[in-house]
């Protein structure tokens, strides 16, 4: 991948992740909250916080092929990030305040971000396995 | 039963090698037998220790690119290729082989398995032993290739 295809995949990810949660707070606002303001300054933190989330991109960009175990170690490191991340937004938009309410927070972001590996690495063995089955075929047509 | 007649003309080393189908239709069968011709014939020239060889694209394992150069991996034995790989992706494009990463060009006929990893890549497990990463963006092309 190019550079310029970086970036590009980088602003995607940016408005995706922005327009994302800007979306989901508008519904939950109109259903749990319709009364409660909207600062200009929370919006500018959303915005902020989106770029920082695109930017993690950058950790599991490799312009040559790497090993496993540095593309593990990625992994890893794009994981603390994440929770680095989502943890100082959460504090800065006040939704968590004190160690226990950090911690636990960090534990969520774990158990969701393991739950998704996990069901991406299940779904990806059914895929696997179609695609052995087919090669097979495949083999013997050749 | 219908049997074929095959002839086979030696000619001189001054003349162009060809085959030639002499048939009543030209049906599927016949584009099968045209293709496989065509994977089985195409060739490529490998360098290797001031040595230059006729590699078939049907005995490549793999293309990878590294530091700017491209090499053919084998069975047994490495070579340096001339082209780019966007050239070998272009010319290998019918000949059973698919980009498997932004560096490796791989031949499916080649693949024992495919399997997952923990990392969200997948690893082609090789006839000859070899583990190759294929990245998931183009894991579509391969399936797509393999008619899923």
């Amino acid at each position: 991948m190019k550079y310029s295809e970086l970036i590009k995949e980088m602003i995607r990810d940016f408005l995706i992740i922005f327009a994302s949660i800007i979306i989901i707070i508008t519904i939950l606002r109109q259903i749990y909250d319709p009364g409660a303001s909207f600062e200009l300054k929370t919006i500018f933190i959303i915005m902020a916080f989106s770029f920082l989330g695109a930017l993690t991109g950058i950790i599991l960009y490799t312009p040559h092929a790497i090993s496993e175990y540095k593309m593990r170690l990625r992994v890893i490191l794009y994981f603390l990030f994440l929770e680095v991340l989502l943890i100082s937004l959460a504090v800065l938009l006040n939704l968590v305040s004190g160690t226990f309410d950090i911690l636990l927070l960090a534990l969520e972001i774990a158990a969701v971000y393991v739950i998704v590996r996990l069901l991406t690495y299940k779904n990806d063995k059914k895929e696997a396995q179609k695609i052995n089955e087919r090669l097979k075929t495949f083999k013997k047509e050749v | 039963m219908i049997f074929i007649k095959i002839s086979i003309e030696v000619i001189d080393r001054t003349e162009e090698e060809e085959i030639r189908i002499r048939c009543h239709q030209v049906d599927e069968e016949i584009h099968e037998i045209v293709n496989k011709i065509k994977t089985e014939t195409l060739i490529i020239l490998g360098y290797h220790e001031d040595k230059i060889s006729r590699i078939k694209i049907s005995d490549i394992y793999y293309f990878e690119a590294v530091d700017g150069k491209v090499f053919a991996y084998c069975k047994n034995n490495v070579h340096e290729v001339k082209q780019k790989l966007y050239e070998l992706e272009e010319l290998c494009k019918e000949k059973h082989c698919f980009r498997a990463s932004k560096s490796t060009i791989l031949n499916i006929a080649k693949i024992s398995s495919v399997h997952p990893s923990i990392s969200g890549r997948f690893q082609a497990l090789l006839e000859n032993g070899e583990k190759v990463v294929i990245s998931r963006q183009y894991v579509p092309t391969l399936k797509q290739i393999l008619g899923l």
